[in-house]
């Protein structure tokens, strides 16, 4: 069978002008296990040209990315990460649905040299489906530290394909490895399909080969590969028979059937065993150990985290101090209230001043007035001035507002990815989380959720089942942000008497959200009906190792750009709405809000919210306006109680203590911002699931902040 | 030979056992078996307290949970 490797035109040197359109390309897979530096790899060699997409119809980002070497364009797919092709879960479906229909010219499998044992078996399962394949050994330098040498040639020798020793991290290794994947593309190197000997089991498959030939659906695959795999019990293979060959289905489960008979063992089993005994003997003769690696810091924070007391403990404490550094390099939180209560007033704004979201505040607020005395300059009507300041301005302010936080975020996620801490943490909290049906990973998103909503819901792509993402994103905006945090310090210090009423109502405020969070998850879990089996927790835990900043940066990077790319245009509209809500009334423009959509909006739900004691069109306008961004609920209070401070505004509401906590308990559980909302959206791309989260969280809030009013009320010290 | 048999869930911690068997199928016994955690291979139990079990196999260490453990028939071949 031979393949166009690649469109070969043949260009002549001289014949420069053709050039462009005439240089050879080469389609190249990236395989390789979980934690092996795939992504890493893929990064290095493509730099800045790189897209992000999704897998057609999954919720999997698609990366792919392009380079250049002497003339020949790369083309090259990120393939999802997974230790095997056994398409159990939907990124293993997608990686082996790649390999096999769409044939890249060249597959090259990342493996681990730091953890051959493992990372070897993806490999094999890639070499005994494709021919042409390259194996690239990552992270040598770090298996040259740990006393470990690959002989790589040897190792070629016997897998039958280039084997190419790599740092993804320092980029060692690079030339070679492109040079081969050329050679490779090209047939200068010559390649072949892996046959492991199956010994008994190879009686069974070599019978059902045979009969598999009659059945033209399974052409793409290799027929003796297909005939082990459907021995295993291969579902997708099953599949494509029970569509197309379903006389053959009933042979290969008889097939099985007597091969497990017959030889005393479950041929799954069997498959398996061949496979790493063949990887044990590779690695016998191919690796070579000179000297131990050093443990004893792996053995001692291991000791901590895993152990019963100080796990769960370790994890909470790794979690929080994350979030709240977050939080100080964002808004100055818990700093600047601290230096308030000391006394050193004149030094907390200076530190709220120069933190992140203190930054760019004050750029967005001066760049807005820059252009309104500009446009008021040139005579321009104040519909238009209101539209390009506060309409446009303001969405593209929606949109920046979030993005440091965002980054910020992900920078200490990754942080916590490439560390290995992570995966410690999953197992920690795994108890904790079970108790609401959820695992140990989804404490990591959930968490996140403290500092911003957005990517918490983006973390939620890392759970392993389809049912605990949807769960878990459903959850994710109940926990306050930060943007709410600020809201609730703001109204708690101006509704609350005294420092410490002020912070009991904030703890319960956090109490009651964590709740919410909590009976949300334990309601949907039963609701959604489950295709899989209760998630049992395996974890593999990587080895410890020292961050590497460009790692967590492109991490951090990738994710920013993601959500500015997907969620910045309905963000950017969703926001110009709601000024056209505030500014614009009956009469065209309006200068004040009592004029405009909003109000009558306001009026009309304000008695909704009458029976939670919030029945006010100010409250209720406020609560439409905070739709942007939660901070913007205080904002529209001020406005609309024509004060110049939450201090002066809120008392003019004159509300009640039961009151007040209500209506912290509301704002903060309240319909998610519109930045997660579109955030959610683009995840599932489902629009009745977006209003079913808008709907789950308006009808929690109401629920909730009545349960709390009548408790407050019944409560006389309240 | 007097190996002591045992499931993982109860296997002490540090002790390297052999798995004899693994009980039940499902999507996540053919996962260990992707991980090397088969009938024969030798582990190492690294932790086991009240949380997931952590297992070394190779160089790469695992973290089970309980239910899944209990489903794992090990022998304890060196406490």
């Amino acid at each position: 069978m031979t393949r166009l490797a690649c469109e070969h035109a043949g260009a002549q040197p001289q014949n420069g002008a053709r050039e462009e359109g005439s240089k050879r390309r080469v389609r190249v897979a990236l395989a390789g296990a979980p934690n092996v530096g795939k992504s890493t790899l893929f990064n290095v060699l493509v730099g800045a040209r790189r897209f992000v997409g999704n897998w057609p119809g999954k919720t999997i980002d698609r990366y792919e990315g392009e380079l250049e070497h002497h003339g020949v364009v790369l083309r090259l797919v990120d393939l999802p990460g997974t230790y095997s092709l056994s398409a159990l879960s939907e990124e293993e479906v997608i990686a082996r649905d790649f390999i096999v229909h769409e044939k890249p010219d060249v597959v090259v499998v990342v493996v681990n040299a730091v953890s051959l044992e493992t990372t070897m078996y993806l490999a094999l399962q890639v070499l005994e489906l494709y021919d042409r394949v390259v194996v690239a050994v990552n992270k040598m330098d770090a298996a040259a530290r740990r006393g470990l040498h690959v002989l790589l040639d040897r190792m070629s020798r016997a897998l039958g394909v280039p084997v190419v020793g790599v740092s993804a991290l320092r980029g060692e290794g690079l030339h070679e490895l492109i040079e081969s994947v050329l050679a490779v593309a090209s047939s200068a190197a010559r390649t072949q399909r892996l046959r492991l000997n199956y010994g008994g089991l190879a009686h069974y498959a070599a019978l059902l080969e045979r009969e598999l030939g009659r059945c033209a659906a399974l052409r793409d695959y290799p027929p003796d590969w297909a005939a082990v795999r459907l021995l295993e019990g291969d579902s997708e293979l099953e599949k494509v028979l029970a569509e197309a060959c379903p006389e053959l289905l009933e042979k290969a489960r008889q097939a099985r059937r007597r091969a497990e008979e017959e030889l005393g063992a479950e041929p799954a089993l069997l498959a398996a065993s061949t496979r790493y005994a063949f990887i044990s003997e590779l690695l016998r003769s191919c690796v070579v150990y000179s000297g131990v690696a050093r443990k004893s810091t792996s053995e001692l924070l291991d000791r901590i985290y895993l152990s019963r007391p100080l796990g769960l403990p370790a994890a909470l404490t790794t979690l929080m101090s994350v979030v709240v550094v977050a939080f100080a390099i964002n808004t100055g939180f818990p700093l600047v209230q601290i230096l308030e209560a000391l006394g050193h007033s004149d030094l907390a704004e200076l530190v709220e001043a120069y933190t992140l979201s203190g930054l760019v505040n004050t750029a967005l607020s001066e760049l807005a007035d820059i252009t309104a005395s500009t446009l008021s300059a040139r005579g321009v009507s104040p519909l238009l001035i209101s539209l390009v300041t506060g309409g446009i301005l303001g969405g593209v302010g929606a949109i920046l507002a979030f993005l440091p936080l965002i980054f910020l975020v992900f920078i200490f996620f990754g942080f916590l990815e490439d560390t290995g801490v992570m995966a410690r943490i999953a197992v920690a909290s795994h108890a904790l989380m079970e108790k609401v049906r959820l695992s140990g990973k989804a404490l990591l998103p959930l968490a996140l959720g403290l500092g911003c909503n957005v990517p918490a819901v983006m973390g939620t792509k890392i759970l392993p089942s389809d049912k605990e993402k949807l769960v878990a994103s459903f959850a994710a905006p109940l926990i306050p942000c930060q943007a709410r945090l600020v809201i609730l310090l703001a109204l708690a210090t101006a509704l609350f008497s005294g420092a410490s009423a002020a912070l009991t109502a904030l703890i319960l405020v956090y109490l009651v959200a964590l709740l919410a969070a909590g009976i949300l998850t334990l309601i949907l879990n039963r609701v959604i009906p489950s295709k899989e089996e209760v998630p049992e927790l395996l974890v593999e835990l990587p080895p410890y190792h020292v961050p590497s900043i460009r790692v967590i940066w492109w991490y951090a990077v990738d994710n920013a750009l993601h959500f500015l790319k997907k969620a910045g245009v309905i963000i950017f509209l969703l926001s110009l709405a709601t000024w056209a809500l505030l500014r614009l009334g009956p009469s065209g423009y309006v200068e004040s809000v009592e004029n405009s959509f909003a109000y009558i909006v306001g009026s009309a739900v304000a008695p909704l919210l009458a029976p939670i004691g919030l029945g006010r069109w100010e409250i209720a306008l406020a609560l439409v306006s905070g739709f942007i961004a939660k901070e913007s609920v205080l904002a529209t209070l001020i406005i609309a109680t024509s004060s110049t401070s939450a201090a002066e505004a809120l008392p003019r509401l004159a509300l009640s203590p039961s009151q007040a906590l209500t209506l912290m308990v509301f704002a903060t559980l309240y319909m998610p911002c519109l930045a997660t909302l579109a955030t959610f959206h683009t995840q599932y791309r489902r629009p009745k699931l977006t209003l079913a989260f808008v709907a789950a969280s308006l009808v929690l809030a109401y629920a909730i902040s009545l349960v709390t009013y009548i408790v407050c009320q019944a409560i006389p010290v309240v | 030979m007097d190996y002591r048999r045992t499931t993982l869930e109860l296997a002490p911690p540090g002790s390297q056992v052999r798995v004899v068997e693994i009980r039940h199928h499902s999507g996540q016994t053919r996962r260990l078996m992707e991980l090397g955690v088969m009938q024969g291979a030798v582990v190492r139990v690294v932790s086991n307290s009240a949380g997931p079990v952590v297992i070394e196999a190779g160089s790469a260490r695992f973290a089970i949970g309980r239910r899944l453990a209990r489903k794992i028939v090990v022998e304890v071949v060196e406490q």
